[in-house]
This record gives C-alpha cells, sequence and structure tokens, in this order.
C-alpha cells in the first residue's frame, strides 16, 4: 500500500505527523511551564508537592515527544532538521541544557523539585521563540 | 566552502561528541544491563511469591529508576548534536541515518517509557502478571532502542545499502533490510548488550559484595550474586567470542582500523597480536622509528588467525594502506586520493554541464564519476597520511578492552563457583576484588566505545565522508562553549548520581 503513495503525499503525511508531535510537545512544554506557578498558588509543602507532581512529573513524556520530533524531522526532511537545529543553534542548546537539568532535578529529590520549577520558567521561556520563529 | 575550513572547530565538535557520548554511555550499559537482571529477579519473586526475593527486585529497581533518568536525558543531547554540530552530515545521510534514529523513537523509547512507570510504580496496583509483563517490557524496549541506534552506528562504519545521488549530492537508501541486517550492525549489537549485561552483573556483584563485607544483609546479596554472576558469566564468554567477530568484520571491512589496533605499520604473513607492548606514540606513518618502545612481545599468527580465519595469511599494515602494496593487490590511500580527486572533479563537471543544460556533457561526467564513487570521500583528504587513525590511543583503548575482557569470565566463574561450594563469605580476596568490578567493567566498556569510534577516523562515514566536511559552518568559539556547559553539566548530574546512589546504597532495602 505505501508503496504506491507519491513521493510528495508521503511528505504531506509525515509533515502532518510532524506537526502534530511538534505541536504536542509545544503544549506538553506549557503544561509544565505550570510549575513556575509554584510561587504563586502554592504556600505549603503539601501544596508545593501538588503543583510539583500533577505538572512537573510529566518530563518523561515531553522528552519522548521530543525524541520523535527530532527523528521523525531528521528522518523525513534531513534540510529542515540540519539547517533549523544548526541554525538556531543557541536556541536549541538552550532548550536542551535546561531540559536536561529540569529532568535530573525532578527525578533526583525533593529539595531539586524548587530548582526544576526555576529550569522550567528557563525552559518555557526559550521555547517561546522557537515556536513563533 | 570546504576550502576555508577551520580545523579548530571540527576537533571541537569532536571533543563534544566524544564528551556525550562518552557520558550517556556511563549511564546506558547500566540500563541495558540491569534491566534483564531486574526481569529475572522480578521472575523468580513472582514464581516463588516470596516476600524477600519482592524486597530484592525492589531494591535493585530503586537503583534502576535512579540511573535510568540521566541516560536518557544525556541521550537527547546525542541526537540534537547531529543537527547542530554536524549539519552537513545531517543533510547528506538523513534519508538513512535518520531511519533508524526516527524508529528508535517510535517504538522502543514509547515502549520503555510506558513500561518504566507500571514497572515502578506498579506494585499492587496492577496484577502481578501485567506487572511482570512491564518488567520484561522495559528490558526488551532498552535493548531494541540499542538495536536501531547501532544499526545506525554501523552504517557509518560500514555504509551498505545506499546509492550516492550527483544531483543532490547525497546519498539515498536504496535497501533498508541491507541497512537493518548488516553484518556490522549484528555484531556490534550483540557485542554491545551482552557486554552491557556484564556491566548490570557487575553493578550487582560490586554492591553485593561490600555488603558482604560489612556483614550487611547477607542473604539478599548472596541471591543477587547467584542470579547475576550466572548472567554474567554467560554474557562475558559471548562477549569474547562476538568481539572476535567483530575484528574479524573490521579485517574485512576497516582494515586500517585493525591495523592501528595492533599498531601493525608493514604488513605481513603469520601477522602476531599483541600481548606486551609500549606503543610509541611519536611514530608516523612515513618515518622510520620503531613502532615499540622497548620490549614487547607478539603472539604469532594470532592476528591473521583473527583477520582472516587463517594462520598464515596476510594482514596489511598501515604503511600499506596509506602507500598501497602491489603485490598484495592492496590500493593504498595514495592511489584512492587520486581516484577520489577525479570524482570530486567530475561531480563539479557533472554539477556544471546541468547547469548549463549540456545534457550529453552531463551524461559523459556522471558516467566518469560513477567508476571512482566509491572513493569520493578520499577527494577530499589533503594527505594521504591523514587517512590513519590516532594510533597510541586505539592501540591502548583495544588492549585494555581485550585484557579486561578476558579476565571478567573468570571473576563470574569464581563467584558461582565459591556461591555453589558456600564458601563465599571467606574468600575476602574475591569480594574484594568484587567491589570493584564495576568501575573495570566501566572502564571496559568505555575503551570499547573509544576502539569502534577513534578507530574510524578521520571518516564520519567510512571511506566516504571525512569530519572535517560533515560539520556546521560554526565558529570555534561557539562549539568551545557550548562544549564546557556541557562539561560542566554532565559532571555535575555524575556528582548527583554517585551521590543518590551511595545514599540509597548506605540505606539498602527497606526492611519489612
Amino acid at each position: 500500500m505505501i508503496e504506491q503513495l507519491e513521493y510528495t503525499t508521503l511528505q504531506h503525511l509525515w509533515w502532518l505527523l510532524c506537526s502534530v508531535v511538534g505541536s504536542l510537545f509545544l503544549f506538553l512544554t506549557f503544561v509544565q511551564g505550570g510549575q513556575s506557578l509554584l510561587w504563586q498558588v502554592a504556600k505549603t509543602r503539601t501544596e508545593k508537592d501538588l503543583v510539583i507532581n500533577s505538572l512537573g512529573r510529566k518530563w518523561e513524556i515531553t522528552f519522548t515527544t521530543l525524541v520523535l520530533f527530532g527523528g521523525a524531522l531528521f528522518a523525513s526532511f534531513p534540510k529542515f532538521y540540519s539547517t533549523s537545529f544548526g541554525g538556531a543553534y543557541w536556541v536549541c542548546i538552550l532548550i536542551l541544557f535546561t531540559f536536561v537539568i529540569q529532568a535530573v532535578m525532578n527525578s533526583a529529590t525533593n529539595r531539586g523539585t524548587f530548582l526544576a520549577a526555576w529550569c522550567t520558567r528557563g525552559f518555557s521561556l526559550s521555547t517561546a521563540p522557537s515556536a513563533f520563529s | 566552502m570546504i576550502e576555508n575550513l577551520d580545523l579548530g572547530m571540527v576537533n571541537w565538535a569532536r571533543a563534544q561528541f566524544a564528551l556525550t557520548a562518552m557520558y550517556h554511555w556511563l549511564f546506558v550499559p547500566l540500563t541495558l544491563g540491569l534491566s534483564w537482571l531486574l526481569a529475572f529477579y522480578h521472575t523468580i519473586y513472582v514464581r516463588t511469591g516470596s516476600e524477600e526475593w519482592k524486597r530484592l527486585t525492589k531494591f535493585w529497581m530503586k537503583l534502576f529508576g535512579i540511573n535510568f533518568a540521566i541516560g536518557v536525558a544525556t541521550g537527547i543531547i546525542l541526537e540534537f548534536e547531529f543537527g547542530t554540530n554536524w549539519s552537513n552530515y545531517s543533510w547528506m545521510v538523513g534519508d538513512i541515518f535518520g531511519a533508524p534514529l526516527a524508529i528508535e523513537g517510535i517504538f522502543a523509547f514509547f515502549l520503555e517509557a510506558t513500561f518504566f512507570a507500571v514497572m515502578f510504580f506498579g506494585w499492587n496496583r496492577v496484577s502481578k502478571g501485567f506487572h511482570l509483563f512491564s518488567t520484561w517490557m522495559v528490558a526488551a524496549g532498552s535493548s531494541l532502542s540499542a538495536v536501531w541506534i547501532l544499526v545506525a552506528n554501523a552504517w557509518m562504519q560500514y555504509p551498505v545499502g545506499q546509492a550516492f545521488n550527483p544531483d543532490t549530492a547525497r546519498f539515498e537508501m536504496q535497501n533498508f533490510a541491507e541497512v537493518a541486517f548488516s553484518p556490522y550492525a549484528v555484531n556490534k549489537f550483540t557485542h554491545a548488550t551482552s557486554s552491557s549485561m556484564l556491566i548490570g552483573a557487575f553493578f550487582v556483584i560490586s554492591i553485593s559484595s561490600w555488603y558482604l563485607l560489612r556483614g550487611r544483609h547477607v542473604l539478599l546479596a548472596k541471591r543477587s550474586i547467584v542470579v547475576a554472576a550466572a548472567l554474567g558469566l554467560l554474557a562475558s564468554v559471548f562477549t569474547v567470542f562476538n568481539g572476535d567477530e567483530s575484528a574479524y568484520e573490521i579485517a574485512q571491512v576497516q582494515p586500517m582500523k585493525l591495523a592501528a589496533f595492533e599498531g601493525l605499520y608493514v604488513g605481513q604473513k603469520n601477522a602476531g597480536l599483541v600481548a606486551l607492548g609500549l606503543i610509541n606514540p611519536e611514530k608516523k606513518v612515513y618515518d622510520t622509528q620503531e613502532p615499540f618502545i622497548g620490549f614487547n612481545l607478539h603472539i604469532p599468527g594470532l592476528l591473521s588467525l583473527m583477520a582472516n580465519r587463517s594462520f598464515g595469511s596476510f594482514v596489511p599494515g598501515m604503511k600499506d594502506l596509506v602507500y598501497g602494496n602491489a603485490e598484495h593487490n592492496i590500493l593504498g590511500s595514495v592511489q584512492k586520493m587520486e581516484r577520489g580527486k577525479k570524482a570530486v572533479a567530475s561531480l563539479d563537471a557533472y554539477k556544471q554541464a546541468k547547469k548549463a543544460g549540456d545534457a550529453s556533457a552531463a551524461d559523459v561526467h556522471l558516467a566518469a564519476l560513477n567508476e571512482n564513487v566509491e572513493f569520493l570521500g578520499y577527494g577530499y583528504l589533503k594527505k594521504p597520511e591523514e587517512a590513519v587513525p590516532p594510533v597510541a590511543l586505539s592501540f591502548n583503548a583495544f588492549h585494555v578492552m581485550v585484557i579486561l575482557g578476558s579476565l571478567f569470565p573468570l571473576i563470574f566463574f569464581g563467584y558461582l563457583y565459591f556461591s555453589w561450594k558456600g564458601t563465599l563469605m571467606e574468600k575476602k580476596w574475591l569480594l574484594g576484588l568484587g567491589t570493584i568490578t564495576y568501575i573495570l567493567g566501566m572502564i571496559a566498556t568505555q575503551a570499547g566505545w573509544i576502539v569502534a569510534e577513534v578507530g574510524r577516523q578521520p571518516w564520519t562515514i567510512q571511506g566516504l565522508l571525512p569530519v572535517s566536511i560533515a560539520r556546521t559552518n560554526l565558529t570555534t568559539g561557539t562549539v568551545q562553549t557550548t562544549f564546557f556547559m556541557f562539561l560542566t553539566l554532565f559532571t555535575l548530574l555524575l556528582i548527583a548520581e554517585i551521590c543518590i546512589m551511595v545514599k540509597q546504597i548506605n540505606i539498602g532495602p527497606e526492611e519489612n
């Protein structure tokens, strides 16, 4: 069945897939970004844990979506992949950097989660320009 | 563009990739190996229903969880580094290299991430059968992601199933099955997973031995050791055998790499394997210095046996591979460069003819290109000697790996034997050695990475694309900055992981 599809149709399908995954990634990023409300909405330790556990501990899903987004772009639109990540170098590095800190802080210790919230704030900020560019 | 290369940037980008890959490889073998051990422990618990085995499984699972997160976090940097630092490479091979990467993301990661959550949080929440199934799926998923990433890596070492498209100047996939089932990929996968299993076994043995020396959690430690040593013995023997198979494969497709491993400058019949010797790091392929400093011991014929499965056979040395050897019908990089330059010239002429709309001239140039296309990469080398990888580093890494690798089955056997005799507690020397086996295993596996990837230099794709033209057009300063950013980040991660691990090991398994 797949062999009979036109090259351009396949590209359209892949573009659709990449956009779905990409927008899912963006959506999840903002879900995690909710952690930055930590100091606004949560007063007690329990409330803070609630914020972290409901929003912050979704990083595995965000992470897997990002990996899939990257892999799918690499395979289906190599030119887009190579020019956008090589071109928007610092944006990309910032996303990765804040992402890794956040991932590890979240899974490491409870104390770390407050730092993780800060990192998430940086992470959301660094994602925003790439979403609109 | 290619003429104004900034070599500094290439080397910093290489350093950055090595940094990321080696840090990643500190965590990944443990994930790969320990996940299978968890599956065994969990199965024993479900079959016996014993609370002791449940406690044991939960303890190792907790340590697994700490390691898992950092492993994936470093992995994501690797995936994007292809785009940020090696964009020319990503563009030229995206069809081939990107495909296994995408498959890894779609199947393996989702499998792993989904079942990891069930495995970790599933105690008393899901049925026993499904919980056990999840533990097995985590092991299968992590090995599956290893399959795809190693298929991608094997293709860089031995590019099969592809064709060069002169219109786009890209390598395009012709046959997916050839890429996925390339013998090189099969060897890589079996060697990497079996060696990771022995790392997982060493992890368990190191911690358990420490407990035994302290007289803590004795029953748990002994039980953990028996299962780990049994798996480790199988895995380590298997690793030795498929390591030999890999060497044979390398001799066929990357003879230069094999010659560098063994410091073999001049090819010989009945070539010997170096058992003892200090390589001369100053020696160049064109000078007359001795390859070894002082005393060295070769086991005659063994290298010939390893490379060609026959004692008397000829193994080409680095000199033969650089300057050619007519007697044994070996093309050197001198000859390959000549043909490579022709290929580059034909490619340029073809492009110009295409632009001018001269179809017949384009056909002529295309035919000329196709004659020499397999040496295209050599056309971008500046000197034939560039085709030699860093010899001393490859040699040392290879021998560290081989020596440690041959020692490992003995250690596992010792543990099994004394466990069986019931005298393990009295063998303090073995337990003492046991506590550092994890570090020894790590040294061996990191050396293995160096062997595979430093030995591939100067190529990104063996014979087709040198690293110097695979890069992104960035300044040295940029890559330098991110190198130190990642160095700091990864070192902090490593320290954090070790602290959390040590704390958890000190606490030990939870009491009933």
